[in-house]
């Protein structure tokens, strides 16, 4: 999953951030080929992989949703925000000012600052399940909501709170470790699915196809509390798991410095590498798992990569989870330390990664992956369909694009109901209509552009419109 | 110094992998899997960061 950096240019990065990124500064294609890698294949894909199981997802069901998913997630960042991003070379935070306002971006940092504590949460979840190989504790199971022991919540805390420190003062230091450790890490995935299919029978790679569909992804029925995963939701789940940095465009501060808008291939990287085969992996692991003990249901990244890879498969994990919740604490810090300029950020990522190892403590995030990373796409979805419009279509349907700059006003109302209504429209039918949240995204994002339109032209003064 | 570091990065990358794949085809056992992968991790730690990001 996402969120993260591992190159250069996604490190606390204080330059060009009001600014177009100028021409010295463009990097090549061979830089997002390395970022995507590391930042997808993160601890938080041992609990993915693992959860498609759970959901009684079939061979074909998983192998075809995911390669079909991931496609149109790399097509979403080539032909989406790429070509945004290389024409404006703007931040996502600087293009949303412009468009939205001062107060609009503070709310939406709001909310972005909220999710990424969630889900550092989830990944301070995950390195408290490697730590409690070596204690021996008790931890949580698969339905589980609430900390079921005291060693889980000491455990956590420990975690939580060296992470913390080190994203406030070590920044640096553990992006260097991420740098180093992708290629390694990458190589230790594929090393558990190879073990897994081994201790599930599998003897040559011509067996694998018709033992995966009767020992791994069987299709059978869902674990209890789970839902049913067919090609669709597989698909939908890929495609949208990083739906907030593609259609919803936050990943404009990435690629605005690509030479070229076809340099966002390079997030194949990360979609094939992280959300292909470490999924397929860490599924692998959980099924023999199931295999060699039925009634054990837990979804612990911890045991099953020790099972498979010992010591080096639970330095993986901590590895994996550490090096990808030290940016995303570190981002969600940035995001509160926006709305209290004055507060310095040693201090606000401190506070953020002491809320996160608190969400961390509450099993219910990290056993729910899959619902919190829709969520967290859907929430901050809406504001990627604003600035698509608003930077190709404003003239086409004669409004002024960046309004809130042209006029001097604070919030662009137009783009914030939009936003609240688009989310409100997509919560209450996956709540009261019964369709689930990983099938909203793709109709709310058109119903964001064209809510954002009809606003537009209705709200914006006639002396600032087109 | 640089060159050597690499080589060694390289060796310890096969290294991490290669367990895996022999306990696949049968010709390791699970043990000695999981020592051999602990050792090329040890070994790429050490000498990755004397080439990359320099």
């Amino acid at each position: 999953m996402a969120d993260d950096t591992r190159t250069q240019h996604v490190e606390p990065v204080d330059e060009y951030e009001r600014e177009p990124v100028p021409k010295r500064a463009l990097l090549g294609f061979s830089s997002f080929v390395g970022q995507y890698a590391g930042e997808h294949t993160a601890g938080t894909e041992l609990m993915i992989g693992p959860l498609f199981i759970a959901s009684g997802v079939s061979a074909f069901d998983v192998v075809g949703g995911l390669f079909a998913g991931n496609l149109l997630a790399v097509l979403s960042w080539v032909f989406l925000t790429a070509p945004i991003a290389v024409r404006a070379r703007m931040t996502l935070y600087f293009q949303l000012e412009q468009i939205c306002g001062r107060k609009l971006v503070t709310a939406y940092n709001l909310a972005n600052g909220v999710m990424f504590c969630f889900l550092a949460g989830a990944m301070v979840t995950v390195n408290a399940t490697a730590a409690g190989v070596w204690f021996d504790i008790a931890m949580p199971g698969l339905n589980d909501v609430y900390p079921n022991s005291v060693g889980w919540v000491i455990t956590v805390l420990v975690m939580g709170v060296l992470m913390t420190i080190v994203a406030a003062y070590g920044y640096k230091v553990v992006a260097r470790i991420a740098n180093i450790a992708a290629p390694w890490m990458v190589l230790v995935f594929i090393a558990y699915g190879i073990i897994g299919a081994r201790q599930l029978g599998i003897t040559s790679v011509g067996e694998f196809w018709p033992k995966a569909q009767e020992l791994i992804w069987t299709g059978g029925a869902p674990l209890a509390g789970r839902t049913k995963f067919t090609f669709w939701h597989v698909m939908f789940f890929a495609w949208f798991c990083n739906m907030a940095m593609h259609i919803g465009m936050a990943d404009l501060s990435v690629f605005r410095y690509a030479r070229k808008s076809w340099h966002a291939v390079g997030s194949a990287s990360g979609m094939y590498l992280g959300h292909f085969i470490a999924w397929l992996a860490a599924s692998i692991l959980y099924a023999q798992q199931l295999h060699a003990t039925p009634g054990n249901t837990d979804v612990l990244p911890g045991p099953l990569a020790y099972n498979a890879a010992g010591v080096a498969g639970l330095l993986c994990v901590i590895v994996a989870g550490w090096t990808t919740a030290n940016p995303t604490l570190y981002r969600a810090g940035l995001a509160f330390q926006a709305i209290l300029p004055s507060s310095s950020r040693y201090r606000v990522t401190l506070f953020t990664g002491l809320l996160a190892t608190l969400a961390g403590m509450f099993p219910a995030i990290a056993m729910k992956l899959l619902d919190f990373v829709a969520l967290y796409g859907l929430v901050l979805m809406p504001m990627g369909a604003v600035i698509f419009v608003d930077f190709w279509l404003a003239r086409s349907f004669r409004f002024r694009p960046n309004y809130a700059a042209a006029s001097g006003i604070d919030v662009n109302w137009a783009a914030g109901l939009a936003w609240v209504l688009t989310l409100a429209g997509c919560l209450a039918v996956v709540n009261m209509g019964g369709i689930q949240i990983y099938f909203v995204g793709l109709p709310g994002w058109f119903a964001a552009a064209a809510l954002y339109i009809v606003l537009s032209r209705l709200m914006q003064r006639k002396e600032v419109r087109l | 110094m640089k060159a050597i570091a690499r080589l060694v990065s390289l060796v310890s990358l096969v290294g991490t992998i290669l367990p895996p794949v022999l306990f696949f085809t049968g010709h390791l056992d699970l043990d000695a899997t999981k020592r051999w992968m602990l050792v090329a991790t040890i070994v790429w730690f050490a000498a990755t960061p004397v080439w990359m990001d320099r």
